[in-house]
């Protein structure tokens, strides 16, 4: 197993390519983040640090696949749970080291806005960041393994980084609408005359809603959503002569909470992912 | 080249990925009209018109484009069937072009899928198309072209990079890029306001706040504005994004999108042909 993982790592840190996604672009957006963090706590530059994780583990798996080492390991010996488990722990280890020069660049360079923030919250989101990283290296992996084709595990890979990204920002749509509305009425001269509370037929209900918040609390895009709404609770200027119209040390306390059981959440889910991707890989046809 | 073109066509239409494509395309579309009609259905509203939905509705049309160019052309390298070509005599120009004029086509045939399913079903719907049908057939003319230019900005890299994963990659997170970053981007910076405040802010309790207009600082004016509007017009996703803009019915500068589409299709096929007739096919 140790000369599996170190030959991966040799493989990998001696091309140029996947050299300047796993530290150049981690830290490209890490500058990017922090200078625009002032605008306020966006995923926007997140978004191109998973497409390059959905890229890295799917040329790293096309690649194993395309020039027949994946066979050569098992004829030399190794179980096909020791090249699984190799090739998922490299994949998921340098996805974490992406996220992780990512967050050391986005606080160097944004400290004027993160200095804000309580240590305890920034090291949970920090967290929470690293474990959504693993995750989603886990997930990646677990999908790419079953992909022989280079091109088509490509393409495999950055569409299904799209499709947690649209999961996740559905429901958390979804979770987000309230039980009821307000909706006002004006008279012809645009005079308010009265409001009516309505029910809101979006609002998902129990026990549908905790099997919802769990699969968004599940999906590694999903924990990176739930982190970025937690730091931007604390971040947001509220600016002079502005009032907050909601008690904001409530929400910041049920977003801070939020992050409590999100790490353990994501442990789960990223146990799982290994476990199911592991049980496919053992019956792949390896050609 | 009418050889080229007839087996690129042949290759074209058994290829699974252009009805694969097509069929994201029409299911998006779908997608949003359904989600649209459902809020109309609760409560009576919806900010979708008909002539939105044909501009704006295909958002997954970048990436269907970027993944069927990169494969189609992505083929051509990994069977050497590029250096083939060359070697029966057909010129470097005669292949770009041909499978330029291929995957336009595609390209074309997936948006006039999405177009159609909102002029069959989108239309009638949601009440019609706005505006004037004179206007609306220029603005679909020009859409066209736009198309036409993004599928050239695509064929540039798939063209060029002759590894097949990483051509299909650099050509898909370039459409993504494009259509989640680059464009939204641009846009935002476009139309942040010119002033802020100037509003009563009403809280729950009934009191009210008089917020004072002033000018705001993060928007952008003289040539960096020029510049940033000149970047957005020019890329042909930013194009597709006006066109589905409720204020685009028209406007003064209207003439500039398609310019900028044959422009911005010009120098992509230029760029392409002129490195592509330096490149070593192996």
């Amino acid at each position: 197993m140790r000369k599996l993982l170190s030959a991966a790592l040799f493989r990998t840190t001696r091309h140029p390519v996947f050299l300047a996604i796993l530290l150049v672009l981690p830290a490209v957006l890490g500058i990017a983040t922090g200078n625009t963090l002032r605008y306020g706590v966006d995923d926007l530059f997140l978004l191109p640090m998973l497409f390059a994780f959905g890229a890295f583990v799917a040329l790293s798996w096309g690649r194993e696949h395309g020039d027949g080492t994946l066979r050569n390991k098992v004829i030399a010996g190794y179980s096909r749970g020791q090249v699984f488990f190799a090739e998922l722990l490299l994949n998921t280890a340098l996805c974490t080291l992406m996220m992780l020069i990512f967050a050391v660049f986005t606080t160097v360079f944004g400290f004027s806005v993160l200095g804000k923030v309580p240590a305890t919250v920034l090291l949970r989101v920090g967290l929470c960041l690293l474990l959504s990283a693993v995750g989603m290296g886990a997930l990646l992996s677990a999908v790419c393994c079953l992909i022989s084709n280079r091109a088509l595990s490509a393409i495999v890979g950055v569409l299904l980084v799209l499709c947690l990204m649209y999961g996740a920002t559905s429901l958390q749509h979804v979770l987000e609408q309230e039980p009821t509305f307000t909706m006002e009425y004006f008279d012809e001269n645009g005079e308010f005359t009265h409001a009516e509370e309505l029910e809101n037929h979006l609002y998902v209900h129990e026990p549908l809603r905790t099997a919802l918040d769990v699969a968004n609390r599940a999906n590694p895009f999903g924990q990176l959503n739930q982190c970025m709404a937690a730091l931007s609770e604390y971040v947001y200027d509220w600016g002079d002569g502005y009032e907050p119209h909601y008690d904001v040390t409530a929400e910041k306390a049920e977003l801070t909470a939020r992050l409590n059981t999100l790490p353990l959440i994501s442990l789960f889910s990223t146990a799982a992912i290994c476990a199911a991707g592991w049980a496919l890989f053992r019956r792949r046809n390896l050609k | 080249m009418r050889n080229l073109l007839s087996s690129g066509f042949s290759r074209l239409w058994r290829s699974k990925l252009l009805y694969l494509g097509t069929l994201a395309v029409a299911a998006s579309v779908a997608y949003t009209l359904i989600n649209n009609l459902y809020y109309k259905s609760l409560w009576g509203l919806t900010d979708l018109t008909a002539t939105n939905l044909i501009f704006a509705g295909v958002e997954v049309l970048p990436v269907a484009i970027a993944a069927l160019v990169a494969l189609f052309i992505g083929t051509d390298h990994g069977d050497h069937t590029l250096r083939n070509k060359l070697i029966v005599g057909h010129g470097r120009a005669a292949v770009y072009f041909s499978n330029l004029i291929v995957c336009t086509a595609a390209a074309l045939l997936m948006y006039a899928v999405g177009s159609g399913v909102v002029i069959a079903i989108g239309a009638p719907l949601l009440g019609g198309f706005s505006g004037t049908a004179h206007v609306l057939l220029l603005q679909i003319l020009s859409s066209l072209l736009s198309v036409a230019a993004l599928a050239a900005l695509l064929v540039l890299p798939a063209t060029l990079i002759p590894g097949r994963a990483v051509s299909v990659l650099t050509v898909l997170l370039l459409a993504l890029a494009l259509t989640l970053l680059v464009t939204p981007v641009l846009s935002s910076v476009l139309d942040v306001p010119e002033t802020i405040g100037g509003f009563e802010l009403t809280y729950g309790d009934g009191t009210t706040q008089w917020i004072e207009e002033k000018p705001n600082p993060e928007y952008l004016t003289g040539f960096k504005r020029q510049t940033v509007q000149f970047l957005h017009e020019f890329l042909p996703t930013g194009q597709l994004a006006e066109y589905g803009k409720e204020e685009a019915r028209l406007p003064d500068g209207f003439w500039r999108l398609p310019l900028y589409a044959v422009l911005s299709l010009v120098a992509s096929t230029a760029t392409g042909i002129a490195i592509f007739k330096r490149q070593n096919l192996k």
